[in-house]
């Protein structure tokens, strides 16, 4: 199966586990994810979804001057991040038990 | 391509997306984070500009995706109906059937155009008249089927449809006109004009110049006066057949049958004899008829 397919349903609750963590630049959340497994993540999808989350009202955002680079633009989770977060996580968790029990019943 | 040709690029790319601004605000920042990262080209590692735009709208959304959604919705649903009729058998012989009419279609499309192209040209019409007429259709046919028979690119399938198009059109425009230039002249009716009176012009070809009534028996009966539902007299037109009334025991009434007729042929001949080229009464062997209206027959 191909993942990427899969990663394209769990993008959104992906980057809201990464900020959940600590607050991060665009390029840093895309290092963080394939750090974390998620290596087929695209730079554009991270990037196109963290400014939709901002635009959603979910993210907090600020700019930290860089002495080696350009000045970045950090994301947190505010209010509405977190309880987005909160809610699909939990769905997130009992559509893998789901599928875990599925797959236990599924090919022996 | 450096960081900024890059994101321009990109920016090209995204086109009219109505929350552009928000969507590329930091990708110069972005992308110069990542191009500080390594050596490799930002092409190499990102991918063509087009392809890392189009990723980009389809994670943030947004018009663009779907107004490309919206566009393909009528051709989806077309493609769809289709699908779903070809399950019935009918329908299926039918499309089986089509390729089938296509070089019919491909000949009449010459000749259509060439009748577009000789109206344009002179007076309308829907068949040719001469032999230079004759020339143009054969011509426009062979360059019709020689089009279809071209299994071409786009430039001679664009053409192909415009020139289908327009051929529809004529063949429709045709037919309508047929349709109103033949309308009433093909009926066999008796046409009666509103008025007093009223003139029988015609069924048919030979049409309608003198009336003949017979009793129930079958005697002819003669003095018949004819009127219609309005009470307006019925005459007839007896000089374009070739006949005048007989006027030689005075004025006739033109509306009582059978007419008394002479042919216009042998008037004209003692035309020759008259001072003032009119026709003259001639004294008629038969006796005029009563003034009045007799129901009694007469042979």
């Amino acid at each position: 199966m191909d993942s990427s397919q899969l990663l394209k349903g769990v993008l959104d609750l992906a980057v809201l586990a990464v900020l959940n963590e600590r607050d991060g630049y665009g390029y840093d959340v895309v290092r963080r994810l394939r750090e974390a497994g998620l290596e087929e993540v695209g730079d554009a999808s991270v990037y196109g979804t963290l400014r939709r989350l901002f635009k959603a009202g979910a993210l907090t955002s600020y700019v930290v001057a860089s002495d080696e680079g350009p000045h970045r633009k950090y994301y947190g989770l505010n209010e509405v991040g977190r309880g987005m977060y909160a809610t699909s996580a939990k769905t997130w968790a009992s559509f893998a038990a789901t599928m875990a029990s599925l797959l236990k019943e599924g090919p022996r | 391509m450096t960081p900024e040709e890059y994101a321009q690029a990109v920016r090209d790319a995204v086109g009219g997306h109505p929350d552009r601004e928000e969507l590329l605000e930091d990708l110069d920042d972005h992308l110069l984070e990542i191009a500080a990262e390594s050596d490799v080209p930002l092409e190499d590692r990102l991918g063509p500009p087009s392809v890392y735009a189009e990723e980009l709208m389809a994670a943030y959304g947004g018009r663009a995706e779907s107004r490309q959604k919206r566009r393909a919705r009528p051709r989806e649903w077309a493609l769809g109906a289709h699908a779903t009729l070809l399950r019935q058998g009918p329908y299926q012989s039918f499309v089986a059937f089509l390729p089938e009419l296509r070089p019919g279609w491909w000949v009449l499309r010459g000749y259509l155009l060439a009748m577009l192209l000789l109206s344009l040209s002179g007076e309308g019409r829907i068949v040719p008249g001469s032999l230079a007429d004759w020339a143009v259709v054969a011509v426009a046919v062979w360059a019709s089927v020689w089009l279809g028979r071209r299994r071409g690119g786009r430039p001679a399938g664009v053409l192909a449809t415009a020139l289908n198009a327009v051929s529809v059109l004529v063949l429709l425009a045709g037919l309508m006109a047929a349709e109103s230039s033949s309308g009433p002249d093909s009926r066999p009716v008796a046409m009666v004009e509103p008025g007093p009176n009223v003139l029988l012009v015609g069924t048919g070809a030979k049409g309608v110049y003198n009336i003949k009534p017979y009793a129930k028996d079958g005697t002819p009966l003669t003095d018949v006066y004819l009127y219609d539902q309005d009470g307006n007299p019925l005459t007839t037109d007896p000089e374009s057949y070739g006949y005048m009334v007989d006027r030689s025991c005075g004025e006739p009434i033109l509306n009582r049958y059978p007419l008394p007729l002479v042919e216009l042929k042998s008037e004209m001949a003692k035309k020759g004899r008259l001072k003032d080229g009119m026709p003259v009464p001639v004294p008629s062997s038969s006796g005029c008829p009563a003034a009045t209206p007799s129901p009694t027959p007469t042979k």
